[in-house]
C-alpha cells in the first residue's frame, strides 16, 4: 500500500460523518416501517408535546394500530392551564387520550414550564427542564425512543434530542443498543396557517449546544486573539426580526446564508433573496459568494452540506488560529434536525467550536379556519433514524 | 471599500478594521460626552451609559479599545494635513485622560460583552448561591482574559516583532496581601500564568454550563468580583512602561439575568474598585430605578454617573451637528453617488402652488371669521398680515394660522369672562402674543388642517431621528435610495417636500407593521395608538394650549409603583402596564426623560414619556418635546386594555377611578 493510499484511507476514516449514510423514511413507507419496528415487541417510548398544532396526532393516528403492551407514551405539557389556543390543545389531547385509553397504552404527562418570569424579564427554562427529564430517567430501559417534534417547540426538542443522543450514544458504545427516531410531519399548508410573533428579547445558544462559541480565551493560540466568528443561518420566510436578534449576539465576521435549493416552489430561493436583500446585502454586507444552497426536503443532505462547510472553514483558517461557527435554524422543523445533527457532531462528538443559536417566539397566531380544513392530504410524514442499529 | 447605500450599513460598530471605524466615527459625540462628565474621571468611577437600541453605546465603547486608540495615536502622529475630525477626536480623548500630554496611550480597557451565556447559568438546576458564584467566577475569568488581551494588543503595536509568550512572562502580577483572592490563584504569577489560569477556569465553567464532563471535577468558585481590584491593588510590573489606568467596559448589561445584574452592581458599589467600571445598557423602565439596593447609601451617589446618550444629544443643534458629520462620512463611502452635501438634497421649501396658497389663506380667514363670530375686532390685524410686503404668500399663511390660535384663545377667554367693551386687537399686541409660537407650530397646524407637507427638510429628518443615530441612518437610507435612483436615471437628485414626506411615511408604515414581532405586540400597539390619539386630541383643542403634545407624564410615585414587585402582588394589573411600557421603552418606541421639573411651579418632578418621533409622523403629530399631559396608571391601563376613548380626557389624572370600565 502506498503512502498516498494510506493517507487517503486515513482521511476517509477521519472524515467519516456520523450520519452518512443515513436512514430517512418517508410517507408511503412509514406504516410498513413502524409495523416492522413495533412488531419486534421491544420497549418503545413515544415522546411528544401537547399543542394546538393539528399535526400533534398525525403520526400516532397512522401507527397506533401497531402498538402493543411494550409501547408507552410520554406527553410533555408546556402550556399548562394557560394558552391562547388552549381549546385546540385540549381537543388534540382528548383525541390522543381516547386512542391511548382504547388501546390500553400507558402514558405519563410531564409538566414542563417554559418560562421563568422575574420582574420585567423572562428567561426560557424549558430547554433545561427537558434535559432534566432525561437525566431523571425518562428513557431508561427503553430500546426504542421516538421523539415526535410535530407540535413541540424547537427550544424544547433541540435540548431534548441532544440529551437523548448523549444518553443513547453512551449506551450504544457500551453495547446496549438503543434506537432513537425523530418523527416529523411536514405541511406547508399548516406552516402558513401558524405564524409566530413576540420574538424573544434575546437569542441564546441552545443548552448543551453552545459550541464554545462564547469562550473568550484561546489557549491554543494566544497570539491569534479573537477567533473569527462565522454565522450560517438556514433561511426561511418572515424571519427578519429573528435574524436581527441572532446577529446581535453572534456579531459575525462572515455570514453564509443557506437557501433551499432545490425546492418544491421553483422561485422560493429568489423570493427569499428578495425578502432579505436589504438586510443581507445592504445592512450586513454579505458577500454573494457566501450563499450556500441545500436541499429543502432532506435534513441529512443539509447536514452533509453544513458539515462540509464547517470543515472547510476550520481547515482554511488554521493559520489564524481557527474560527467559531454559529448555526441557526430559521426554516422548517424538518431542516432544523439537519442543523441539530451538524452541531451535535461538531461540538459534542468532535469538540469543535460550532454552536446552535436560537431565538423563539412567545406568541402564536393561527388561521383557525385553515386549521379546521386540514386533512391528511396536506401532510407528509417523515421518520429520521438517528442512533442505534444502523450506526 | 464602497457600498451601494452606505446609510444602510449596520455592521459599523463591529468593523474590525480600525481605520474604517475611525473614519466612520463622528467626534461630536465624544465632545458632548466630555462636556457632560466634567469633574468625573472615566478611570476610577462607575459610569452607566444608557440609550435605546441603536443609540451608539457599543460604538462609543469600541472607541476606547486599545487597538482603536493606538491606531488613532498613529494616525494623529503621521498625518500630513490637518484633519479636523481626527484632531477633535484626539484632543477630546486626551482631555478625558485616554492619552497622556505627550500623546502616549494612558489607559487599557477591557471589553466584556454581557450578551454572552451568563443567562444560561441562571437556568441551571443548582442553588441560587452557587449560580451567583459561578457567574462571578466567569466574570472574573473574562475580565482577566480581557486584560491580557488588551496587553497583547498593546504589544502588537508597540513591539510587533516580539515573542508574545516571552513578553507575557515578563509581565509580573503580585497581588497585595490584603486582597481577597481565590485559593487557587497563582501567587506572584506572570501574564502567561494569569491567562492560562483564567482560560482554564472559563473552559471548566463553560463545560459545566453545557453539561460536558469536566476532567477536573471541582470548580473553585469565587465569592466576589475580585478581578477589578486585582488590577489596581496588585503590583503589576513590566520591563517597559505601559498604560496603568484601567477601565472594565461591560456592554449590553441588560442581557444579564436580573439577579446577576443586581449581584454585579452591588459588588461594584460595595467594593468601589479604583479603576473605571462602565456599563453600557439599554434603557428600560427598570433601569430608571436606583442602581443600588440593599446597601443604598449617599456615598454611592458620587461614585456613579449616569449618561443617557440620547438625552445628551437632545437639543436639536447638538444632534444636528452630529448627524451632519455622520452623514458626510457615509456619503463619502457611496459607490455610485457623489454629493457635496446630503442635507441640501432635502429641499426645504414647501412645494405648493400660489393658487393653492391663496385658497388656504381664504380658508383660514373663513375659519377665523367663524371663531370670532364675524366680529370686527381682528380686522385691522388680519389686514396688516395680508398686506405685509416683507413676507411671501406662504409666510402670510403661517402668520394667519398663528393669528387663528391666538384668536381662539382670546375668544375662549372671552366666553368665560365676557368683557363689557370689545376693544380692537392691535397689531403690536399680536406681535407680543405671537412670540409664544414658532414657525414650526404654524407649519404643523397647517399640515394637520389641510394636509400640506410638514415632514420635510433636513431639520425634520433630524427631528424624526429622536436623537438616535441608528434611526437617523435608517430614514436617511430611505431618502438616499431615492437619490441613487435619481442619479441612475440622470435626474435631479434633490427631493422635494412632498416626495420626502411620502418616502418617510412609507418607511414609518413598514416600521409599524414590524412591531408585530414584539412580545405583547397588541398591547404595545394599543398603548402607542392610544397615546398618539390622545395627543392628537390635545392638539385639536382650540387655542393649541399644549403646543404639540407628543407624550405623557407619570408622577414619580406612580413610576416607582410600576417597578415595585411588592406593589404588583396586590395589584397584578399593574404588572401588565409595567411589562408593556418596558417593551415599548426597550425597543425605542417611547423615549424617557426622568426627573423633569416641567409643569406648574412647585410641581414635583415627573418622568416624561414621549412617543418616538417616527410614531409622531404616523399620527401626524409634531416633533416637539414641550407638549405633554400628566396621566395616572389607571388611564394607562385602560389604554393598553381597550384603547383610547375620548371620555378618558376627563379622568386622566383623577385620583379616584377604576381601572377598567
Amino acid at each position: 500500500m502506498t503512502v498516498l493510499t494510506t493517507l487517503i484511507i486515513l482521511y476517509m476514516i477521519n472524515s467519516k460523518l456520523q450520519w452518512d449514510p443515513y436512514v430517512l423514511i418517508k410517507s408511503d413507507k412509514i406504516k410498513s416501517f413502524w409495523k416492522g419496528v413495533l412488531d419486534k415487541n421491544e420497549k418503545t417510548i413515544f415522546i411528544l408535546a401537547k399543542g394546538f398544532d393539528p399535526r400533534m396526532n398525525s403520526f400516532t393516528n397512522e401507527i397506533i394500530e401497531f402498538s402493543n403492551s411494550d409501547t408507552e407514551f410520554s406527553i410533555i405539557d408546556i402550556e399548562g392551564e394557560k394558552g391562547k389556543y388552549k381549546h385546540l390543545t385540549d381537543d388534540n389531547w382528548r383525541q390522543l387520550e381516547d386512542k391511548l385509553k382504547n388501546r390500553d397504552i400507558e402514558y405519563k404527562i410531564h409538566n414542563v414550564e417554559m418560562w421563568k418570569v422575574k420582574q420585567n424579564s423572562k428567561s426560557r427554562v424549558g430547554p433545561n427542564k427537558a434535559i432534566n427529564l432525561v437525566n431523571e430517567g425518562l428513557i431508561d430501559g427503553f430500546k426504542n425512543v421516538v421523539i415526535d417534534i410535530s407540535s413541540m417547540p424547537r427550544a424544547i426538542y433541540f435540548s431534548l434530542i441532544t440529551a437523548i443522543l448523549d444518553f443513547s450514544r453512551k449506551l450504544n458504545s457500551e453495547g446496549n443498543v438503543v434506537n432513537v427516531f425523530i418523527n416529523v410531519v411536514e405541511s406547508p399548508y399548516i406552516d402558513e396557517a401558524i405564524t409566530s410573533s413576540g420574538v424573544d428579547d434575546k437569542a441564546e445558544f441552545v443548552p448543551r449546544l453552545g459550541g464554545k462559541f462564547m469562550l473568550e480565551s484561546n489557549l491554543a493560540d494566544l497570539e491569534g486573539g479573537d477567533k473569527p466568528k462565522i454565522w450560517i443561518p438556514v433561511m426561511g420566510e418572515n424571519q427578519k426580526y429573528k435574524l436581527s436578534k441572532i446577529e446581535e449576539i453572534v456579531q459575525p465576521k462572515i455570514i453564509c446564508p443557506v437557501l433551499p435549493f432545490p425546492s418544491d416552489t421553483p422561485r422560493r430561493t429568489d423570493n427569499l433573496i428578495l425578502e432579505y436583500r436589504e438586510i443581507l446585502f445592504d445592512n450586513w454586507l454579505v458577500e454573494q459568494e457566501n450563499i450556500i444552497f441545500a436541499s429543502e426536503s432532506n435534513p441529512f443532505e443539509l447536514y452533509r452540506q453544513l458539515m462540509k462547510t464547517a470543515e472547510r472553514y476550520f481547515e482554511a483558517l488554521i493559520p489564524i488560529g481557527g474560527c467559531k461557527i454559529a448555526v441557526s435554524s430559521l426554516s422548517s422543523k424538518l431542516l432544523s434536525i439537519g442543523i441539530l445533527l451538524t452541531t451535535y457532531e461538531m461540538y459534542r462528538i468532535r469538540d469543535n467550536a460550532v454552536g446552535l443559536i436560537h431565538v423563539g417566539g412567545s406568541e402564536y397566531n393561527l388561521d383557525e379556519e385553515k386549521l379546521k380544513n386540514f386533512s391528511k392530504v396536506n401532510q407528509n410524514l417523515i421518520t429520521l433514524w438517528i442512533d442505534g442499529e444502523p450506526y | 471599500m464602497r457600498e451601494r447605500n452606505p446609510f444602510l450599513i449596520r455592521s459599523a460598530e463591529r468593523i474590525s478594521n480600525e481605520d474604517e471605524f475611525i473614519k466612520l466615527f463622528s467626534p461630536k459625540i465624544i465632545e458632548i460626552v466630555r462636556e457632560n462628565v466634567e469633574g468625573y474621571s472615566f478611570w476610577n468611577q462607575f459610569f452607566r451609559f444608557q440609550s435605546s437600541p441603536g443609540g451608539g453605546k457599543t460604538s462609543f465603547l469600541k472607541l476606547f479599545s486599545p487597538t482603536v486608540l493606538l491606531r488613532l495615536q498613529e494616525i494623529f502622529k503621521i498625518r500630513y494635513d490637518s484633519n479636523s475630525d481626527i484632531d477633535i477626536l484626539f484632543k477630546n480623548l486626551k482631555l478625558l485622560g485616554a492619552f497622556k500630554e505627550n500623546g502616549e496611550l494612558n489607559v487599557l480597557t477591557m471589553y466584556i460583552s454581557c450578551a454572552s451565556d451568563y443567562d444560561n447559568i441562571s437556568n441551571l438546576t443548582i442553588s441560587e448561591s452557587k449560580k451567583n458564584r459561578l457567574f462571578i467566577s466567569l466574570i472574573n475569568a473574562r475580565v482577566l482574559i480581557a486584560f491580557i488581551r488588551a496587553f497583547l494588543d498593546y504589544l502588537k503595536i508597540t513591539k510587533p516583532d516580539s515573542d508574545f509568550r516571552i513578553e507575557l512572562e515578563k509581565l509580573k502580577i503580585v497581588p497585595s496581601a490584603a486582597l481577597n483572592i481565590p485559593s487557587d490563584f497563582p501567587i506572584e504569577c506572570n501574564g502567561l500564568d494569569l491567562y492560562n489560569w483564567s482560560g482554564k477556569l472559563e473552559n471548566i465553567i463553560y463545560r459545566e454550563i453545557d453539561g460536558l464532563k469536566n476532567q477536573e471535577e471541582i470548580i473553585n468558585e469565587h465569592s466576589g468580583f475580585f478581578s477589578a481590584q486585582l488590577l489596581t491593588e496588585s503590583h503589576i510590573s513590566y520591563e517597559d512602561s505601559f498604560p496603568t489606568k484601567f477601565a472594565i467596559l461591560f456592554d449590553d448589561v441588560q442581557k444579564l439575568a436580573v439577579e446577576q445584574y443586581r449581584f454585579l452592581t452591588n459588588e461594584i458599589i460595595e467594593k468601589r474598585p479604583s479603576n473605571g467600571i462602565w456599563f453600557a445598557e439599554r434603557l428600560d423602565l427598570f433601569s430608571l430605578d436606583e442602581l443600588w439596593s440593599k446597601d443604598a447609601s449617599t456615598g454611592g451617589r458620587d461614585y456613579v454617573k449616569e449618561i443617557n446618550l440620547e438625552e445628551l444629544l437632545r437639543g436639536k443643534s447638538k444632534f444636528k451637528d452630529f448627524s451632519i458629520n455622520v452623514a458626510e462620512k457615509r456619503v463619502a463611502r457611496s459607490r455610485d453617488v457623489t454629493l457635496s452635501s446630503f442635507p441640501s438634497t432635502l429641499l426645504n421649501e414647501i412645494n405648493i402652488g400660489r393658487e393653492e396658497i391663496d385658497d388656504l389663506i381664504n380658508r383660514v380667514l373663513d375659519k377665523i371669521k367663524q371663531i370670532s363670530q364675524n366680529k370686527s375686532t381682528y380686522d385691522t390685524l388680519l389686514n396688516s398680515i395680508m398686506q405685509n410686503q416683507q413676507q411671501d404668500k406662504y409666510g402670510c399663511l403661517c402668520e394667519l394660522r398663528i393669528a387663528q390660535i391666538i384668536i381662539e384663545r382670546k375668544e375662549k377667554k372671552e366666553s368665560k369672562e365676557p368683557s363689557l367693551f370689545q376693544n380692537e386687537y392691535l397689531v403690536n399686541e399680536f406681535e407680543i402674543d405671537r412670540k409664544k409660537f414658532s414657525q414650526n407650530n404654524a407649519n404643523y397646524l397647517l399640515s394637520r388642517d389641510y394636509g400640506i407637507p410638514y415632514y420635510y427638510g433636513y431639520d425634520s429628518l433630524v427631528g424624526l431621528s429622536s436623537s438616535n443615530i441608528e434611526q437617523f441612518l435608517g430614514f436617511s437610507g430611505r431618502l438616499f435610495e431615492n437619490i441613487i435612483s435619481s442619479k441612475l436615471l440622470g435626474k435631479d437628485s434633490r427631493i422635494n417636500s412632498q416626495e420626502q414626506q411620502k418616502i418617510l411615511s412609507k418607511e414609518v408604515s413598514t416600521r409599524w407593521k414590524d412591531l408585530n414581532s414584539l412580545s405583547n405586540s397588541n398591547k404595545v400597539k394599543s398603548l402607542l395608538d392610544s397615546v398618539a390619539k390622545f395627543c392628537s386630541s390635545q392638539d385639536n383643542i382650540p387655542g393649541f394650549p399644549y403646543r404639540g403634545a407628543t407624550g405623557f407624564a407619570l408622577k414619580m410615585e406612580d413610576r416607582k409603583r410600576l417597578t415595585d414587585p411588592v406593589f404588583w402582588e396586590n395589584n397584578p394589573h399593574y404588572a401588565d402596564i409595567a411589562n408593556t411600557l418596558t417593551v415599548a421603552i426597550a425597543n425605542n418606541l417611547i423615549e424617557v426623560s426622568v426627573d423633569r421639573k416641567q409643569g406648574k411651579k412647585g410641581d414635583s418632578p415627573k418622568t416624561l414619556f414621549f412617543l418616538n418621533r417616527w410614531i409622531c409622523l404616523k399620527y401626524n403629530l409634531s416633533f416637539g418635546y414641550s407638549g405633554w399631559r400628566k396621566v395616572n396608571l389607571d388611564t394607562l391601563g385602560k389604554w393598553i386594555k381597550r384603547g383610547y376613548k375620548e371620555k378618558d380626557n376627563d379622568s386622566l389624572d383623577n385620583p379616584n377611578n377604576t381601572l377598567y370600565d
